[in-house]
């Protein structure tokens, strides 16, 4: 998909969004802008060195020159200036890098000494967490986490320190700054060479389900590689994080070669590959489908996994592509591994139902399925959030997800995270920038039943946008040469810079949100009824309802508008003229306006623009004509 | 473990490795046991099965939810991927309807209007129905399922199933319909994915089967509505038609709700009320309007009812402006104007004598190079009358010399308006044109307006009719399909030979008592069936009298009107002359349509059987010797025992000629042309006077004779001479009188009472007192060319079904055959049957086969 589609512009009206004044765009004269053609056949690829920056890869070409001017702007600042490390000097860094030592900030350099500092008294409560939605997630990759970029490529390679457990220690405390109480750890595996796509391998195209990648290990540190990743999941649970680990739904083409038992093949005995990745190949599921006979091979190896999972210290799993098994599946592996630990927590990728899957070789979608067998939360569809121009579209998939809890027996609510962006989706900067990123946070802080979600960079602004993108890379760990990258995405594929962008107050937006549902306001989020008032005139695209626990009440009301105001009237009868309005969000964008009178709150709401409000409405469910609360410990729709 | 790799079966694991994978399976077993915890969740969506009543109203209910999707688009601009796919349907549907309607509205009979409704519909119901027999039904029979089968999705669309090869939710399929479908493929038992075969083999024939439905439907769609279409037309015409008839039957008893319909269509009346309001509003003013007489015998549509004077307008109680507007449509110079001002009531010999005054006083003022003003002229005027006193009397004349010091100012004023009158006169005439237009012309205009109308349709009807029949027509001769198609190819040669086939027939009939009666039988039959049918009420509807009743119901509203309807000679308000005097009212084209359709749809008919009556007068002999006897009185053709063989043949052909084979006009203009009028004449007596003793036969020659003689449809006075209509005069003075104008009050009923017993009287049929056609006389064709263009339609009927209808059973088949050989499954062999000896090891999926 190209950025044109789901960047700036994929608004039905076509307008520029308005940004405040720090977007001004500006004539931006960058060398990548110029359009190049996308050559994909390596021999005639630029090769990608630290001295030839200028043959940086794709331009953003189609889009409206203001666009591409405000975006490559962003994208420049980020390419060439946030990866640097400040404390080394050119000369410092030549002698270091020659001498084949590595630079470490002085973040790691603490981590090293907690090295050995042993365990910690550590009670996992992730699937606590996930199911009453108190995980406030944040998705990362050890081998990018924290690399070291220091000539500003985006590329990690001749010397500079790549992204491992030791060095991701380093992170934590920003994390947890951020309010940040789980991580969602992509996968950490060793990847596969064979019809590989990147440099690194893809994440996600495993060599060894039942091994920790070895590039992950921070050579001047001792351990394995498991022992460091143990070491990094106990800095986090000193510091309260829980962690979850990626299961990849397929494995790589050299997985698949040495064990022909897992794999599904195809009549004519070909791989079954799941349709558009060809570097991964597809688990074989059933022994008898029509029977329903699973695959006793499968079950064995995602036992190990388990076991593995567990014995590194993991809190959860997060499964991807959680459909490529079906229900039964699941229903044996996860009860096991909560034989072992019961608050084990499962995080399953699965969106909504589907007839049938559009996707080559892979079953349909069924969450329900797949969370009665044990999943706590799923990802669900906020990622098409941005689709939803109507604030009603909004509501019905939240009532949608509150219907759904009456299928589960246990009184025990089923969730979602809040994936208004994930790393298969394009960065949501895109879409409206800082704004937007700040307006969907503040969202998905907000709403009931979701565990906020981030994708690690979004706290700053990434765009995704790699120099790199489809150059010739001389050092590769894999069968191909050529950097792959999905545009707009984070890095999977290649060994690449640390994650950010240019936008710190996302960041604070983050960690002002998260840490207000980690306070004072957690009841009231993740207890509280859920009260949909309609603006007047009724008004589509402004987002308006109440969560409300106790004395405490929370109104939120935003323009989902990326481009324009808009402005209603919104009849509380608790309300009152003198009343004192205290907005929990940080300031950003443009300046909203609100006005009270008895009765009602007039509010004129700025693009992108999203408040919460504490207020003393006691009454707030009779003003509102959609409401859903806990009834018997089940999240109803009472009204 | 066996591994199979290259054709090559290797053990690969030791006995040790083997008895540790047994212990294995028995660890799983405790998880494999207990997969029954959780299952799949039934689907949300599921298979329609619907009977095709059902499936007739699910239509409906789809393109109602099609067209609230599409609206739902219009105004939000949104749509998804599925509605978007059937809103081409609805848009086909939508597209084809407006065409439809478009077409519907050029058309002038109801049945080809609705043929058009039937064209659309029937292409669209083919387009639905092929794929569901050609299709659907044999692979169901063959193959047990159906290609087409809808599915409702989760989110509640209505779906084809395998509309998308790519995205099949099998869910909706239970085990037991899948197994059902693999049994009647004879998939066998024991293949190991049996269920995933079926499905694959379902795949394969639904994507083949939709593949061939898009290879024909777009000949089979076009090519069976063709046909459907033709056979369609044909059952509809008839029925159509007699459908209106009754309908117009029913109308035609009360038009005043269609007059006052038309009275409001303001649309229709527009122009001229703008000219009429125009006139009055002037009048009001005190100014006389240029063009007056134009300007109002343009909004009043005069020339309709003025006709050769015809028709004159008489209004009760508004003699004045009657007069005033009379005056007006005849005023076209100053001396008529002034001749009639100075005359005023004294009437037509006053206005003369003044007008010749006047223009001869213009004349000498003219000669005496005096000016033409009216002082000037008038003085010579005195001059004149001086001159001559005996000649010029009156009131008038005194009135120029009695007031001659003011007259002049007043003749000033005339001279200006052309008419002389005063302010008041002028206003009073305002009112009386607004009056009258709206009480008299403007009604009689919307009257005539609906007589059209109706007319209009009573033609379609007549023209609908007469198609059908014309074929019945032929048939009714007993030409066999055989014959047909030697008549047909012969006729594209040349005419004389196919006159001679179709005289062979006649004359085989004729000679053949059993089939002359058989034939006559059929063509009274064919003729009865044109005109009348059955009401409802049980009573008989016919053109003709639909005809009558419409003319009755327009005089009688006319009248009504007081708008006097009147003849040259006399006042005739009923029967034939009514309904020439309003032929004379309609447009020419309304004119034809009632004169030449209308009346006279059954006269190709009655030729048909004249032409059978000749030849039976030909070959019993009784023609020459009428001829004979004839011509001895005529004294025209001497000694006509003295003709030889030959001349006998020429003077059959001449008679054929004369009576069927062309025109009547060519005949008339032959001979008059020629200069044998007499001849002509003669001949004629001679064919149709007959010495035949059967009544029926003789109303046949009775036809044909009024139909020559009056040169058409003019039944009184070419009736005169016959015993049918002295018996009429007699009936009508021993009944009310002698005053001949008393028929002017007599109704319809009276006159039709007089008429059938006149015909009684007189051993004839009382048809004898209508009008018969000349469609095929005058202005029509000859049986030869109608049998020409029959044929020739017939045959190229009979030609293009049975290329047409070969084609599409070709098709048919082509669609048929194809269909056992569908269902080949790419690598159906590597679909491995069940072994004796089939093991959870053996199970294990052997690769790179």
């Amino acid at each position: 998909m190209s950025i044109n589609n789901v960047g700036f512009n994929s608004q039905v009206t076509g307008f520029v969004p308005i940004y405040p004044v720090q977007y001004t765009p500006v004539q931006f004269v960058a060398p990548y802008v110029q359009a190049q053609p996308v050559i994909y056949n390596l021999p005639s690829l630029p090769i990608y060195t630290p001295a030839n920056n200028n043959v940086q890869a794709q331009t953003v070409s189609q889009q409206p020159v203001q666009q591409q001017a405000v975006q490559q702007q962003a994208i420049q600042q980020q390419a060439t200036t946030s990866q640097n490390i400040p404390l080394a000097s050119s000369l410092l860094k030549s002698y270091l890098v020659a001498n084949g030592k590595q630079l470490q900030n002085v973040s790691s350099v603490s981590a090293i000494n907690a090295l050995n500092n042993g365990e910690v008294n550590w009670k996992n409560n992730l699937r606590e967490n996930l199911r009453n939605s108190k995980a406030n997630i944040m998705a990362v990759i050890p081998r990018t986490m924290n690399a070291q970029d220091t000539d500003g490529n985006a590329l990690i390679q001749d010397g500079e320190i790549r992204g491992n457990f030791v060095n991701a220690v380093g992170r934590l405390d920003e994390l947890k700054a951020l309010g940040i109480n789980t991580l969602h750890v992509l996968p950490i595996h060793p990847t596969g060479k064979e019809k590989a796509m990147g440099t690194a391998g893809s994440l996600y195209a495993p060599a060894d389900l039942l091994r920790v990648d070895p590039n992950l290990k921070d050579p001047n540190f001792p351990g394995s590689a498991e022992d460091q990743c143990k070491y990094f999941i106990n800095e986090c649970h000193k510091r309260g994080i829980s962690v979850m680990l990626d299961l990849p739904s397929c494995v790589s083409v050299d997985f698949a070669k040495k064990h022909p038992e897992l794999m599904a093949f195809e009549k004519d005995g070909s791989d079954k590959t799941p349709g558009g990745w060809q570097d991964i190949r597809m688990f074989r599921v059933f022994d008898n489908e029509a029977t329903r006979e699973l695959n006793p091979h499968l079950l064995e190896l995602h036992k190990k996994y388990v076991d593995f999972t567990q014995e590194l210290g993991f809190d959860g799993i997060r499964a991807d592509v959680g459909r490529a098994k079906p229900a039964e599946f699941w229903d044996i592996i996860i009860p096991y591994s909560r034989t072992k630990d019961p608050d084990f927590g499962w995080l399953a990728e699965t969106y909504t139902y589907e007839d049938a899957s559009p996707q080559l070789n892979m079953p349909h979608d069924r969450p329900i399925e797949l969370l009665k067998a044990g999943f706590d939360v799923y990802y669900g569809q906020y990622h098409i959030f941005d689709q939803w121009t109507k604030a009603s579209q909004l509501r019905n998939y939240v009532n949608e997800q509150i219907d759904m809890q009456k299928e589960f027996n246990d009184k025990q609510p089923r969730t979602l995270i809040g994936s208004f962006s994930t790393h298969d989706d394009q960065s949501p900067m895109f879409y409206g920038g800082s704004p937007w990123v700040q307006f969907t946070s503040i969202l998905q802080s907000m709403l009931p039943l979701c565990n906020p979600y981030f994708v690690d960079g979004v706290q700053s602004g990434d765009y995704y946008l790699y120099p790199y993108e489809h150059a010739y890379a001389p050092e590769t760990q894999t069968d191909t040469h050529e950097l792959v990258v999905h545009k707009g995405r984070i890095d999977i594929f290649n060994p690449s810079r640390k994650p950010g962008g240019n936008n710190p107050e996302i960041g604070k937006q983050i960690s002002n949100m998260l840490n207000l549902r980690n306070g004072e306001y957690n009841d009231v989020i993740t207890k509280g009824s859920t009260c949909w008032i309609k603006p007047k005139p009724d008004n589509d695209e402004i987002i308006c309802f109440a969560r409300q626990y106790g004395n405490k009440t929370l109104l939120v009301v935003g323009n989902r508008n990326v481009n324009r105001r808009n402005s209603a009237k919104i009849e509380l009868q608790d309300v009152t003229k003198d009343m004192q309005l205290k907005d929990l969000t940080l300031p950003y964008g443009e300046k909203s306006y609100v006005q009270a009178e008895d009765g009602e709150l007039n509010i004129d709401l700025a693009p992108s623009r999203i408040h919460v409000f504490e207020i003393n409405a006691p009454n707030i469910e009779n003003d509102a004509f959609d409401v859903s609360k806990f009834v018997n410990g089940v999240y109803t729709k009472v009204k | 473990m066996l591994n199979t790799t290259n054709n090559q079966t290797n053990l690969t694991l030791t006995s040790l490795e083997m008895q540790q994978k047994l212990q294995d399976r028995r660890v799983f077993e405790q998880f494999l046991n207990k997969t029954n915890r959780v299952t799949c969740d039934k689907p949300r969506g599921y298979l329609v099965k619907e009977n095709p009543a059902q499936m007739f109203g699910s239509m409906f209910v789809d393109i109602a939810k099609d067209a609230k999707n599409l609206g739902n688009a219009l105004t939000t601009g949104k749509s998804n991927d599925h509605e978007l796919g059937r809103m081409n349907d609805l848009g086909m549907k939508l597209g084809g309807g407006l065409i439809a309607a478009a077409l519907i509205g050029s058309k002038a009979t109801s049945s080809k209007k609705l043929m058009e409704i039937f064209g659309f519909g029937t292409f669209f119901s083919v387009m639905a129905l092929w794929p569901k027999v050609a299709i659907d039904l044999p692979t169901k029979l063959m193959h047990g399922f159906n290609p087409h089968q809808k599915y409702v999705d989760s989110q509640g669309r209505k779906k084809q199933f395998f509309q998308d090869n790519q995205y099949l939710p099998w869910d909706v399929w239970s085990k037991e319909e899948i197994n059902k479908v693999a049994d009647k493929m004879n998939v066998p038992k024991d293949l190991k994915d049996r269920e995933e075969f079926t499905k694959e083999k379902m795949r394969t024939i639904a994507l083949q089967g939709n593949t061939l439905w898009m290879l024909t439907a777009g000949l089979a769609t076009p090519l069976l509505t063709s046909l459907a279409c033709n056979r369609i037309e044909e059952a509809i015409r008839v029925p159509v038609a007699n459908h209106n008839l009754r309908k117009l039957s029913t109308e035609a008893q009360d038009l005043s709700g269609a007059v006052s319909k038309t009275l409001g269509n303001v649309d229709l009346f527009k122009a001229q009320d703008d000219k009429v309001a125009s006139v009055i509003a002037s009048l009001r003013k005190g100014v006389m309007p240029e063009n007056i007489a134009e300007t109002l015998g343009e909004a009043f549509d005069i020339s309709r009812y003025s006709n050769g004077g015809a028709i004159r307008m008489e209004a009760n109680g508004l003699k004045d402006a009657q007069d005033l507007i009379s005056r007006l449509f005849v005023s076209s110079g100053s001396y008529d104007d002034f001749a009639k001002a100075l005359a005023g009531t004294e009437g037509d010999d006053a206005v003369k004598s003044a007008k010749e005054l006047l223009e001869a006083a213009f004349k000498s003022a003219k000669n005496a190079k005096a000016d033409d003003s009216i002082e000037s002229v008038l003085g010579f005027a005195q001059g004149i009358v001086q001159s001559n006193p005996e000649k010029y009397t009156g009131g008038w004349v005194d009135r120029i010399f009695d007031d001659i010091d003011d007259f002049p100012e007043a003749l000033k004023a005339a001279a200006k308006t052309k008419a002389g009158y005063t302010d008041e006169t002028l206003s009073k005439g305002a009112d009386a044109i607004e009056r009258i237009y709206q009480d008299s012309v403007k009604p009689a205009q919307a009257t005539m307006k609906v007589f059209a109308d109706k007319l209009k349709i009573l033609d379609g009807i007549s023209g609908e009719k007469y198609n059908k029949t014309a074929a019945r027509m032929v048939r009714a001769l007993g030409f066999s399909d055989k014959e047909l198609t030697v008549l047909r190819n012969t006729s594209t040669a040349t005419g004389e030979t196919l006159s001679k086939l179709i005289t062979d027939k006649i004359a085989e009939i004729a000679a053949d008592d059993a089939k002359y009666r058989e034939v006559t039988k059929k063509l009274q039959e064919v003729s009865d069936s044109i005109e009348t049918v059955s009401t409802k009420n049980g009573s008989k509807a016919s053109i003709k009298g639909v005809f009558d009743t419409l003319a009755d119901k327009v005089g009688s509203g006319l009248r009504a009107l007081g708008i006097k309807v009147v003849d040259e000679s006399s006042d005739v308000l009923n029967g034939s002359s009514l309904k020439q005097t309003l032929e004379q009212g309609l447009t020419e084209q309304e004119r034809l349509a009632a004169r030449t359709n209308i009346t006279s749809v059954d006269a190709m008919i009655t030729k048909l059987r004249s032409a059978i009556e000749l030849e039976r007068k030909i070959g019993d002999g009784t023609l020459i010797k009428d001829w004979a006897k004839f011509a001895e009185e005529h004294k025209y053709k001497g000694n006509i025992q003295a003709m030889t063989k030959e001349e006998i043949e020429n003077f059959y052909n001449m008679c054929r000629r004369v009576a069927w084979q062309s025109t009547y006009g060519d005949a008339v203009n032959k001979f008059y042309s020629d200069g044998n009028g007499g001849f002509f004449r003669t001949l004629s007596d001679t064919i149709f006077n007959g010495t035949m003793a059967d009544g029926e036969i003789k109303d046949w020659q009775l036809r044909m004779k009024s139909m020559i003689d009056g040169e058409g449809c003019i039944p009184y006075p070419s009736l005169q001479e016959t015993k049918a209509q002295d018996l009429f005069n007699q009936l009508r003075k021993a009944k009310y009188g002698e005053d001949p104008s008393i028929i002017s009050h007599l109704t319809k009923t009276q006159i039709r009472e007089l008429e059938r017993e006149a015909a009684k009287q007189a051993g004839v049929s009382d048809e004898v007192f209508r009008s018969h056609g000349i469609r095929f006389a005058d202005y029509g064709e000859s049986v030869l060319n109608t049998f020409k263009k029959q044929i020739n339609q017939m045959h190229n009927d009979r030609s293009w079904m049975k290329v047409f209808g070969g084609i599409t059973v070709a098709l048919l088949g082509v669609t048929f055959i194809s269909q056992l050989f569908f269902g080949k499954v790419k690598d159906e062999h590597l679909y491995e049957r069940k072994q004796d000896n089939d093991t959870f090891e053996s199970r294990n999926r052997n690769v790179n086969k």
